[in-house]
């Protein structure tokens, strides 16, 4: 197979979610001697971009975001001893640490945005549901996340999205984080309130918010919270 | 009649039932609805050209299929990581022994829920609003404005996000006290509204089972004679102790429940037809596992988090079928509109969705989820009205009617589904002394009421 076929097939096998087949196809790409780079930029990530279109057709759905997001990852991984350190850098988004905050059982909306992130190329760290505020700062400084994404489906578990966030101002340390919300009683006004860096009303768009937030480099906290699809 | 010796076998079962993973969960359940979809038969039968559903025969086979998958699934327990498995006797049991009625509230106020089939001339009962964040200073306006329209026959009370100008924080004694502050405010709202015996379904201010302890069967709290407790699952075909310490807290004091939940299209569902067979599912499981009176809830697509969509309108509606066709179960479906209040998008949501359900079969409504429920306030007692209305109007229609005037009615709104109008506040379009609305949103509701005759519903003139 030519450079392209072998980024084509790349594209198809992280679209269809196959580990075997990623493995084999980016061991081909390595003995091909393609820029790894642009085997993730070109091939992989394409992969990611179609399911998540079919995603938006209900075409595919979430369980095909898990598999296409854990394929993602065997990719990565094994082209990471390839990659130069600032090639490296481009494509690590980083940490986020994720979960529904305390007193709130529900995981749907965390899931999907837990899973578009893993397919973005950033590297989750998924605390689950009924998150006390202390632990997600315990888990962000344990990993070094670059973000915290907290998900709230309720007016009274929301107010501990504003505790996680005082919590931070109060222990010094808001600076070294994003902190971004989202939930079904969200609004960009309560984001702006309590002084959050970011909201998104949909799962996809949290991870367009998030992406933009740690690739624009503009330092936490922001002014006012970046709003997305709104 | 729900028993305590079942919620302990319940219980047991969540010590007990085969240990599963959050994540196993998920990917075992989409297994096998696309096992269950494929058996039979039923892939790709969403036809978004006719959202409104009017073959019996599918909707019996989605019943069959969302039978099995129940039976199949059981339910997972989000605190012990394990399966309550159920069995088909107990289905039967449930199904054999649910009263086709349910009498709400008392005296003048008194309401039925009946067992509707789908195109049947009995009018379904209407319960407003929805959990809605409404702040402390019109708590007691706002639902004596619904409460006051004759049409609404029940309340399902708003959130109170605030204690004495003090958050409410989930899992703190700060619920227990809004539990017995939001039975309080809503028993003085229908007081001042002439209906102090009008059922309300309660604690909505209080996801933990805080609330309900506080606001539930003690002097001066939601009375069980009356009202219900309400109890929301955390998701599809999922349980956990806060739900079943309010399962049990409701028998203690026999009070009757409604359990709700929502289904994601897009979530590990999937297409409309695997929300539609896991919403048949989680019913089941509401009456098996829960012991719920009535079922509330609705399906969700997560693109947009609403369901006044084509997708999300055919899996509500014939789910809905498929339920009444085939058990005894009574629902107050809920419809997540988006748009917020005085504006056409709202109406003509809300029109779609109570035609849809009305027609459907539904015994009753929940809602409206006006502006989706996500800013406060932003709810007022004409949309309640509005939805009554339509509901009982539509009560005798047939699917095929209903249908015709849907296909008209939601291209007027679905390019804006994903950026929807968030409208007004109560405080903006209503006057608080007369608790009126303004001329602005009177004139919008009377232009979309008049719409709606010149299509076909039987609606009085306004």
């Amino acid at each position: 197979m030519n450079k392209d076929e072998l980024l084509d097939s790349l594209a198809i096998a992280i679209a269809n979610g196959n580990i075997d087949s990623v493995v084999t196809v980016t061991k081909e790409v390595i003995d091909a001697g393609i820029d790894p780079l642009e085997a993730v930029l070109k091939g992989a990530t394409r992969g990611l971009d179609v399911v998540g279109e079919r995603y938006q057709r209900l075409d595919a759905f979430l369980p095909d975001l898990i598999q296409a997001g854990d394929a993602m990852k065997a990719c990565v991984t094994a082209l990471k001893q390839h990659l130069k350190p600032a090639q490296l850098a481009e494509i690590d988004h980083g940490s986020v640490v994720v979960g529904t905050v305390f007193g709130d059982i529900h995981d749907i909306g965390k899931n999907l945005v837990a899973t578009m992130l893993a397919a973005a190329g950033f590297t989750v760290h998924d605390l689950g549901i009924n998150v006390p505020v202390k632990r997600f700062l315990e888990e962000g400084e344990k990993v070094e996340a670059k973000v915290i994404a907290l998900s709230a489906l309720l007016t009274q578990t929301s107010y501990y999205q504003k505790q996680v966030i005082d919590y931070l101002k109060d222990a010094g340390i808001r600076s070294k984080y994003y902190v971004v919300v989202g939930g079904a009683p969200i609004s960009p006004e309560w984001a702006s309130e309590i002084g959050a860096d970011g909201y998104a009303r949909t799962a996809i768009g949290a991870s367009q918010l998030i992406k933009q937030l740690v690739t624009e480099g503009v330092s936490p906290p922001l002014p006012q919270p970046l709003i997305i699809n709104q | 009649m729900a028993s305590i010796e079942h919620a302990l076998q319940v219980l047991d079962k969540a010590h007990t039932g085969p240990p599963c993973t959050a994540k196993e969960w998920g990917l075992k359940l989409f297994k096998s609805i696309t096992e269950k979809l494929k058996k039979h038969d039923l892939e790709r039968t969403c036809d978004t050209e006719n959202p409104i559903n009017y073959d019996d025969e599918l909707a019996n086979r989605f019943f069959q299929a969302g039978y099995e998958l129940a039976l199949e699934m059981g339910v997972f327990c989000q605190d012990t990581d394990r399966i309550i498995k159920i069995t088909e006797e107990e289905v039967h049991h449930a199904i054999g022994n649910t009263p086709d009625e349910v009498t709400l509230g008392r005296g003048r106020d008194t309401a039925v829920l009946r067992h509707r089939q789908p195109e049947s001339t009995i009018k379904p009962l209407s319960a407003s609003p929805m959990g809605h964040l409404i702040t402390e200073d019109v708590y007691i306006q706002l639902h004596q404005g619904i409460a006051q329209h004759r049409e609404i026959d029940a309340l399902r009370s708003g959130t109170l996000g605030t204690m004495f100008g003090r958050p409410v924080l989930a899992g703190t004694p700060y619920e227990t006290a809004v539990g017995m502050y939001q039975a309080r405010l809503t028993r003085e709202a229908l007081w001042r509204a002439g209906r102090p015996g009008m059922c309300n379904m309660a604690i909505a201010s209080s996801p933990t089972a805080y609330g309900q302890l506080g606001g539930f069967g003690l002097p001066g709290g939601c009375d069980p004679e009356l009202d219900v407790a309400l109890i929301l699952a955390p998701g599809e075909l999922t349980t956990s102790f806060e739900v079943l310490h309010k399962v049990v807290h409701a028998i203690n004091c026999g009070a009757r429940t409604t359990n709700g939940f929502s289904t994601m299209i897009g979530g590990y569902p999937g297409r409309p037809e695997g929300a539609t067979l896991t919403r048949i599912a989680t019913i089941i499981h509401q009456y098996v596992v829960h012991q719920t009176d009535i079922y509330n809830g609705s399906v969700t697509d997560v693109r947009y988090l609403g369901n006044c969509g084509r997708e999300g309108q055919w899996a509500e509606g014939i789910s809905t079928q498929a339920i009444s066709l085939n058990t005894p179960f009574n629902g107050v479906d809920v419809q997540n509109q988006l748009a917020g209040p005085c504006t056409e998008m709202l109406l003509n949501e809300t029109a779609v969705a109570m035609l849809n359900l009305s027609t459907s079969g539904a015994a009753g409504y929940l809602g409206p989820r006006t502006s989706g429920s996500k800013y406060a306030n932003h709810i007022t007692p004409l949309e309640c009205k509005f939805c009554a209305e339509v509901l009982k109007a539509a009560a005798g229609m047939t699917r095929k009617q209903a249908n015709d005037i849907v296909k008209v009615l939601i291209p007027k709104y679905e390019s804006d589904l994903y950026s929807p109008h968030i409208g007004k506040s109560f405080k903006d379009c209503y006057n608080l002394s007369t608790l009126q609305p303004t001329d602005e949103w009177l004139d919008i509701y009377i232009k979309v009421k008049g719409e709606l005759i010149e299509l076909g519903v039987p609606l009085p003139y306004p």
